[in-house]
């Protein structure tokens, strides 16, 4: 692995399995982020993809394995204290607060960095007053970085679709991750929406200092912004390499186009033979 | 900041959580001045006892969106500790109310940690059990409690020395005990942790991303809301000084549940018109005699039809409706 070689991983999932009842969904697999890097995740659909996301982030049952981040081990964390050690991540179903504001919802998300308790916020102590200012700083800074500042006070759910996926970027970066963990971020956008949001991941990961893993199947952005590529299938690690090996490697070209020597599918062809 | 209520966490927001919960205690300091006898009096003082309890099931359901079919059993488990720790063992009230907010807390916190594991339907279906079991416990125990006949001789509440005989001056604390409780709810909303409630709502994935945790929280929100519940049974007990077991029945915690729907779910000034409104409607029905029920099923019906997000909602899109036709017509009248 040269990544690693030259950075420290941040992230280190081992062997890790995930199962479903008598579904094998993720095979030890091994997943390694360094720090500073792009890393992203490919693989046909069913493949684990967000299954090894919902293990890194406490999400999915981890049936053997281990993850560690940052040096510590995080395998048996709940999802609430990885999110507190640094772990942070988005949804392929956007999960936006509808009940709230654009400013809420990102305020949320700066939840672990407020710091005052509950006799602060009933007698309305000046440490309340003082935290929240600067949770409402934050989340600004956050909403004028994705460049949502103007919507700050729409109810979420009014948003158009692909401001709301702006908006779950806000709040992830709102938590000041040290990974951010992208699940789909493209997915319904636009190609315009898409180049922007490319432009977007490289920023937070230039601007902010934050590593990002992320799950997606537009090739044109995994390609332009990846530093490393991890692809998947049938729960196991197919290939691993530079975006430039990836796209020449004969076993990753063959899962996702077919390819009739080899068998797309060795099950496949056992069962013609037989 | 124009337009939109902010309901977001800010100066300007806290001082008008202030001004409300202030406007709301004069009008309630008020109102006996215009009642027309002291019947009255009893039917605001029973609306501002229900308005506590719907004060904190609102917290739970409307905001943090976790139900609860068992909120008349901990309003309940006040009412006897209090009455069985001051009329059987004669401990001051002082006491009295110490125990039973305690005792009703911790077995809300006994009961939430299972429970609140789940969620939806089951949810529902388990805090239905705890109050019919709680019921029937109440029924049974006749030695303890009287059983279906009821506790009898309550004394009268005294706190620090001050004795709340006349029927004003309990009205007087249960509204001062009301108006505190808007205060301190509207707060803890107004905050990191309403904010996180609210997560819990919606998405509790993305809340537990947002680091919080989910089950602290929800767990917190029930034994407040049953805190909030046992603060109401403490003050029914030793006003009515009479207390039975129907008082705490299953009927009453679906009456709750359509106080806090009814009033705007999610609106801490929801809770409270949601709970006025159903103490005294049936009251003023009265004068149907034997329709009284049909009239009143039917004027739930037409505001769960009308009045999707409630009272309170329904007033608030009818002032906005009011308030910008009047700025059109201003606005033509300044164009001629």
């Amino acid at each position: 692995m040269p990544a690693e070689a030259a950075m420290p991983a941040l992230l280190e999932c081992r062997d890790v399995s995930v199962r479903f009842g008598g579904v094998l969904a993720l095979a030890e697999v091994d997943f390694t982020v360094a720090r500073g890097a792009i890393a992203a995740l490919i693989g046909p659909n069913g493949a684990g993809k967000t299954t090894l996301l919902n293990a890194i982030t406490g999400m999915a049952p981890i049936y053997g394995g281990v993850i560690r981040f940052a040096g510590a081990d995080i395998t048996a964390m709940p999802p609430h204290r990885r999110s507190k050690a640094g772990v942070v991540r988005t949804f392929q179903n956007l999960e936006i607060f509808s009940n709230m504001t654009v400013l809420e919802n990102v305020m949320t998300g700066a939840h672990r960095r407020v710091k005052y308790n509950l006799l602060d916020a009933v007698f309305k102590t000046p440490r309340y007053f003082r935290a929240e200012k600067q949770c409402v700083g934050v989340a600004m800074d956050c909403l004028e970085f994705v460049g949502l500042a103007a919507a700050r006070d729409l109810p979420a759910g009014e948003l158009p679709f692909g401001n709301q996926r702006l908006l779950e970027l806000a709040r992830g970066i709102a938590a000041a991750p040290e990974l951010l963990l992208l699940d789909e971020p493209a997915a319904g956008l636009n190609m315009k929406e898409t180049r922007q949001l490319g432009a977007l991941i490289s920023r937070i990961r230039d601007e902010r200092g934050v590593t990002i893993a992320l799950v997606e199947h537009d090739m044109d952005l995994v390609m332009s912004i990846s530093d490393e590529i991890t692809v998947l299938q049938y729960g196991q690690e197919l290939a691993k390499g530079t975006p430039a090996a990836i796209q020449r490697n004969p076993k990753v070209v063959a899962a996702y186009l077919g390819d009739d020597e080899d068998g797309d599918d060795d099950r496949g062809a056992g069962r013609a033979n037989a | 900041m124009a337009g939109r209520p902010q309901k977001g966490s800010d100066v300007a927001g806290n001082r008008k959580n202030l001004a409300q919960v202030l406007a709301f205690a004069t009008a309630l300091f008020l109102a006996p001045f215009f009642l027309p006898n002291e019947y009255y009096l009893t039917v605001l003082i029973i609306a501002c006892i229900n308005a506590i309890i719907v004060a904190g099931l609102n917290l739970l359901l409307g905001y943090a969106g976790q139900i609860s079919l068992g909120h008349a059993a901990f309003f309940g488990l006040s009412s006897y500790a209090t009455a069985l720790a001051t009329a059987k063992f004669g401990l001051p009230m002082e006491l009295g109310l110490i125990i039973a907010v305690g005792l009703t807390s911790l077995v809300a916190f006994l009961i939430g940690i299972p429970t609140l594991k789940l969620s939806g339907h089951y949810l529902a279906m388990a805090t239905l059990g705890f109050g019919v079991i709680v019921y029937i416990f109440f029924n049974e125990t006749v030695e303890l409690t009287g059983g279906p006949s009821g506790y009898v001789g309550v004394p009268r509440l005294k706190l620090f020395g001050l004795v709340f005989s006349s029927d004003r001056a309990y009205y007087f604390l249960v509204a001062g005990v009301l108006a505190l409780i808007m205060l301190v709810s509207l707060n803890l909303i107004n905050s990191r942790f309403g904010r996180a409630l609210r997560a819990i709502h919606t998405s509790e994935k993305a809340a537990q991303v947002s680091g919080v945790d989910i089950g602290k929280y929800k767990l917190l929100i029930f034994v407040l809301s049953a805190a909030y519940a046992a603060v109401a049974g403490f003050l029914y007990a030793h006003y009515l000084t009479f207390i039975a077991p129907t008082s705490f029945s299953f009927s009453f915690s679906v009456a709750l549940i359509t106080m806090v729907v009814l009033g705007g779910m999610a609106n801490m000034w929801g809770a409270v018109a949601g709970a006025f409104f159903l103490t005294a409607l049936p009251q003023v029905l009265q004068v149907f005699e034997t329709y009284e029920v049909l009239i009143f099923g039917g004027i739930l019906i037409v505001c769960m039809m009308f009045l999707p997000d409630g009272i309170v909602g329904g007033a608030t899109r009818l002032l906005r409706f009011l308030a910008s036709s009047l700025k059109r017509k201003q606005g033509g009248a300044d164009a001629r």
